[in-house]
C-alpha cells in the first residue's frame, strides 16, 4: 500500500513541477538601437512594463516569422483582455551585421506589425553577444547561400526563444518562440500584473 | 497484489505520456481529385532583397510515389526546397534539401517549422494580400504552377 502512495505522490509531484514563473533572474543593462535608430537601454528603459522578448534574425523565413507571428497573437490576445498597455514587446536580432535599424523597420512594415508597444532592436556585435549569453540564447552561423550577384547569405542555427521579464526587468520564464502556448503566457502576464 | 497494482499504474502512466509526446502525422488522403494535387498554398511576407517561404499541401492520389526536386519563380533570385530541423533541445536550423518524396496515396504538408519552398533575395516586397506564382517540379508529374497569397506575419 505504501508503494501505491509513493507512486501517487510521484505523479502529483510531476504535475506540481509545472510552476507558472520558475525564474527570477536580474538582467544587466544593454545599450540597443531600435527600428527608428533611437538608442534604448534594455531592460532599464522598459521597467514598470512587463516585457515579452523574442529573439530573431530577419533573413530567417520560417522559425523567426513564427516567433514574430506568435508575438503578434499574444499582443492581440492582450488587447482583447484590455491589458496590452501593461506590456512592451521587443524583438532582438542576433544578426547585427545584417539587421540594421532600417532592415528591422522594413521587416515590421511589410508584416504590418502594431508598433504602438513593440520595438525591434539591434546593437553592436559585442553587446548582442553578451546579451545572448545572459539569456542563454545560442545563435551559430550555419548554411550559406550564394546569390547570382555574388552576395552571400547565411543562416543561423539558433535557440527558439521568447522570454518573459517582469516589471523590475527580471527574467521570469522562457518559452519556445515558434510553439509558444498563447494562453500560457497570457496567464503568466496576468499573474505578473496581479502580483504588482 | 501490491506489485501488480504498482506495475499497472506505471504501465498506464508510460502509455499516457508516450501518446502525448509524438506529433507524427498519419498519411491521409482527404482530397479526392485524381493525380498530384496542391492545396492551400500561401507565402510568408517578406521585403525586397530579403526572404520568404511558400507552404502548401501535396496530395499524391496516384499509385506511384513522386519526387519534388526543384522550384522556380520570378519572385526571387534563388528558389530552393528547404527544411527546418531541430538541433538539441531547443535549437532550430534550416537547410537546403535535394528532394522530397511523396509516397503513393499520401499527403505531405509543407508547413512552418518543416519543409518549405525558400525564396531567397526577393525581387519585390511580398505584403499580406499580395499574390505570386511558383512552379514546382516533380520527377513523374512534371511542372505544377502554384498561385498563392501572402498571409500572416
Amino acid at each position: 500500500m505504501k508503494k501505491i502512495f509513493y507512486v501517487i505522490l510521484f505523479i502529483a509531484g510531476l504535475a506540481g513541477c509545472i510552476e507558472n514563473l520558475p525564474l527570477d533572474e536580474e538582467i544587466d543593462n544593454y545599450k540597443l538601437i531600435n527600428q527608428d535608430s533611437t538608442t534604448v537601454v534594455f531592460p532599464e528603459d522598459f521597467k514598470s512594463k512587463i516585457l515579452v522578448v523574442g529573439f530573431i534574425f530577419t533573413n530567417c523565413p520560417d522559425i523567426c516569422p513564427l516567433t514574430t507571428n506568435n508575438m503578434h497573437l499574444i499582443q492581440e490576445e492582450l488587447k482583447k483582455e484590455n491589458i496590452n498597455q501593461n506590456v512592451q514587446f521587443l524583438s532582438i536580432s542576433f544578426d547585427p551585421e545584417i539587421d540594421k535599424p532600417s532592415v528591422l523597420k522594413k521587416f515590421a512594415e511589410v508584416r504590418d506589425l502594431d508598433l504602438s508597444n513593440w520595438q525591434l532592436c539591434t546593437g553592436s556585435p559585442s553587446t548582442i553577444e553578451k546579451l545572448l549569453d545572459e539569456f542563454n540564447v545560442l545563435a551559430v552561423q550555419a548554411d550559406t547561400i550564394y546569390l547570382p550577384n555574388n552576395k552571400v547569405q547565411y543562416y543561423y542555427v539558433h535557440t527558439d526563444r521568447i522570454s518573459l521579464l517582469d516589471q523590475k526587468g527580471n527574467l521570469r520564464k522562457n518559452y519556445p518562440g515558434s510553439k509558444i502556448d498563447i494562453k500560457e503566457i497570457t496567464t503568466d502576464i496576468k499573474e505578473l500584473i496581479n502580483a504588482k | 497484489m501490491q506489485n501488480k497494482i504498482l506495475a499497472t499504474i506505471l504501465i498506464l502512466f508510460t502509455i499516457v505520456f508516450s501518446f502525448g509526446c509524438g506529433e507524427k502525422e498519419k498519411p491521409e488522403i482527404s482530397n479526392t481529385e485524381e493525380g498530384l494535387v496542391i492545396n492551400n498554398p500561401w507565402f510568408r511576407p517578406g521585403s525586397l532583397n530579403r526572404n520568404s517561404a511558400l507552404y502548401f499541401e501535396v496530395y499524391n492520389n496516384t499509385d506511384k510515389e513522386d519526387t519534388l526536386f526543384a522550384a522556380e519563380s520570378d519572385l526571387a533570385k534563388v528558389v530552393q526546397v528547404h527544411e527546418t530541423y531541430n538541433k538539441g533541445n531547443d535549437m532550430k536550423g534550416m537547410r537546403h534539401v535535394d528532394f522530397v518524396v511523396i509516397p503513393a496515396h499520401s499527403k505531405l504538408v509543407f508547413k512552418p517549422g518543416g519543409y518549405h519552398i525558400m525564396l531567397v533575395g526577393l525581387n519585390k516586397d511580398l505584403r499580406p494580400g499580395d499574390t505570386g506564382e511558383v512552379t514546382i517540379l516533380f520527377k513523374l508529374n512534371g511542372k505544377i504552377q502554384i498561385r498563392a497569397e501572402v498571409k500572416g506575419k
